[in-house]
């Protein structure tokens, strides 16, 4: 397949399913609520080391929050909810709780649910107080700018994460523009991350290593500097490569998200210096989703 | 499901206790069946048919038609299903309810919705003394749903309430929210004397709230910002187009925090601009 002049390898992203959360955090005034936000998905690249994969989902109107006032909406995907249960209130009670003038809130609905300000409400010392309103716990936790509100559990659901496509561009300037591209197309689109910084990684990895202690190390089929040494993946004239790295809600919203990061990427064509588009996969043996580019550009 | 209504014959002596009059259990009963429930009047039982005709009607309610002022524990302990008493009524409506509606459509004696525990109850009238308190016997007063008095409320409303929402459009007597161990109480009139004696924890918001109606042994009123207080105003709005005012109100009030003889958490907030 050849879009714009670029080709896209006949091959396929393999994901994971994954347990998501959605928390809503609201302030007094927007960049307030940002930079809570920012902390809160803050080293939260990759579960290998991370514990979750998160990113703000969006920025929520102030006639669509809770309580009324200017909003952020964060997605947190981990590979169990145990995970998330462990992640959730540690990230929450050093990024959340400390940022002035914010309340956090659950963004979802499901049945198995997590604990949140539950598990941080013994901040108050016993000053805290929980307060039910229309069926749902929150706790009132007194901090030096008034209250910090807090929802006390949150919505786990299952979810996607890993989806993926690698942009093989002629330098690495071009390759970051590409970048660029495709988290612009993708931001948009509600129920999907790009959890690591710029959507983009250049540290794709394989599993395992030479080295006992690693999980994960680096790909090196798609390292330029090793092409002529290792079985590379890449041609003459290949001179950079990212890895974009997309979690949904649900594999439809993945498919959406690659397939619009793609066809942003292809936009800039051979001519803006794009050289291919593939994706990382593991044989196929790991993840249980398996995103064929072809089909999801079809 | 068919409802049912209940119309009473002709006057009765003696009080009727009415918790045998539950959806749950009527609308699995024939016509035939459910005028031979026995009845307690006065402590004479009965046969239900004996003061009330039955009857069929198109909707999924049991309606009851009075005058029953001489009646106690409609909705007792009711699960499920929807009770409508067009009249008039005596104590202990809704005694520990766990869920289901009742709709009292005139005034309720004493002890309103004690002990209950899921569920709503509406008065449209007057309730008397005791609303949400602890049934007979118990330490604890309700536990869980909501009780919307259109009227006023008398004395000790809220008293050793656990949690749940009480809504008064009037004005409550003395003691109110005395004991109170948590939950929500909102009083849109006057609040009367010795209001949270004894209080541990709980809110009771009242827009038109006197200092001196609050008991002695509380803080002294501060203002401060109650972030919940934004949810608190929605939900309101939600259920009463009369609090749609109040949907996007400033999230300020004056507070007062005690009862200080006990544990101390109990509040009182009273509204104010920014």
């Amino acid at each position: 397949m050849i879009i714009n002049g670029v080709e896209i390898e006949d091959t396929f992203a393999e994901a994971f399913g994954m347990k998501v959360s959605r928390l809503i955090i609201t302030a007094l005034e927007p960049a307030w609520a940002k930079r809570a936000a920012a902390a809160v998905s803050g080293f939260a690249t990759s579960v290998i080391a991370c514990g979750v994969e998160a990113a703000m989902e969006c920025e929520i109107d102030p006639a669509h929050t809770p309580d009324g006032r200017p909003g952020v909406s964060v997605l947190f995907f981990s590979v169990s909810t145990k995970e998330l249960e462990k992640q959730l209130p540690r990230r929450i009670g050093q990024c959340v709780l400390t940022c002035p003038s914010t309340a956090l809130f659950s963004g979802m609905d499901g049945e198995r649910q997590i604990g949140l300000g539950g598990k941080i409400r013994y901040f108050g010392d016993g000053y805290q107080m929980s307060k039910v309103i229309n069926g749902r716990r929150f706790w009132r936790i007194p901090v030096m700018d008034g209250e910090f509100l807090c929802e006390d559990t949150t919505a786990v659901c299952p979810a996607v994460g890993g989806g993926n496509f690698l942009i093989i561009a002629r330098d690495q300037r071009t390759c970051l523009h590409a970048c660029d591209a495709a988290a612009e197309a993708i931001d948009p689109i509600a129920g999907v991350i790009a959890p690591f910084f710029g959507s983009a990684t250049r540290s794709g990895s394989k599993v395992g290593s030479k080295y006992k202690m690693l999980s994960a190390s680096t790909n090196e089929a798609f390292c330029p500097s090793l092409r002529t040494v290792v079985g590379s993946e890449l041609c003459d004239g290949d001179g950079a490569v990212l890895e974009v790295v997309i979690d949904g809600l649900n594999a439809d919203l993945v498919r959406q998200a690659m397939r619009i990061g793609i066809e942003a990427v292809c936009r800039l064509g051979t001519a803006g210096g794009i050289r291919k588009i593939t994706a990382g996969n593991y044989g196929g043996k790991l993840g249980q989703y398996h995103f064929r580019l072809h089909e999801v550009l079809a | 499901m068919s409802g049912i209504e209940l119309t009473l014959r002709h006057p009765y002596a003696g009080i009727l206790d009415a918790s045998a009059f539950l959806p749950e259990r009527l609308f699995s009963l024939s016509t035939a069946a459910i005028e031979q429930i026995e009845v307690d009047v006065g402590g004479q039982k009965e046969a239900l048919g004996h003061f009330f005709s039955v009857s069929a009607i198109e909707s999924d309610r049991l309606v009851i038609q009075g005058p029953v002022m001489n009646s106690c524990r409609w909705g007792a302990e009711m699960s499920c299903g929807r009770l409508i008493v067009e009249c008039d009524v005596g104590d202990e409506v809704g005694l520990g309810l766990r869920g289901g509606t009742i709709e009292i459509r005139g005034n309720v004696g004493s002890h309103l919705g004690c002990g209950m525990r899921h569920g709503s109850i509406t008065v449209s009238g007057n309730a008397g003394d005791y609303v949400g308190a602890p049934s007979l016997g118990q330490r604890r007063g309700m536990r869980g749903g909501i009780i919307t008095i259109e009227g006023n409320v008398g004395q000790r409303a809220g008293d050793c309430m656990r949690r749940g929402t009480i809504i008064v459009h009037g004005d409550a007597g003395d003691y109110l929210a005395a004991r109170m161990i948590a939950g929500t109480i909102a009083v849109c009139g006057r609040v009367g004397k010795q209001a949270g004696a004894l209080m541990r924890r709980g809110t009771v918001w009242a827009p038109q709230l006197q200092p001196a109606s609050i008991v002695s042994s509380f803080s002294s009123g501060q203002r401060v910002q109650i972030p919940h207080l934004a949810l608190w105003y929605r939900w309101l709005a939600s259920i009463d187009t009369r609090f749609s005012h109040w949907a996007h109100a400033e999230t300020y009030a004056h507070r007062w925090l005690g009862d200080a003889a006990v544990q101390g958490l109990g509040e009182f907030l009273s509204p104010i601009a920014a």
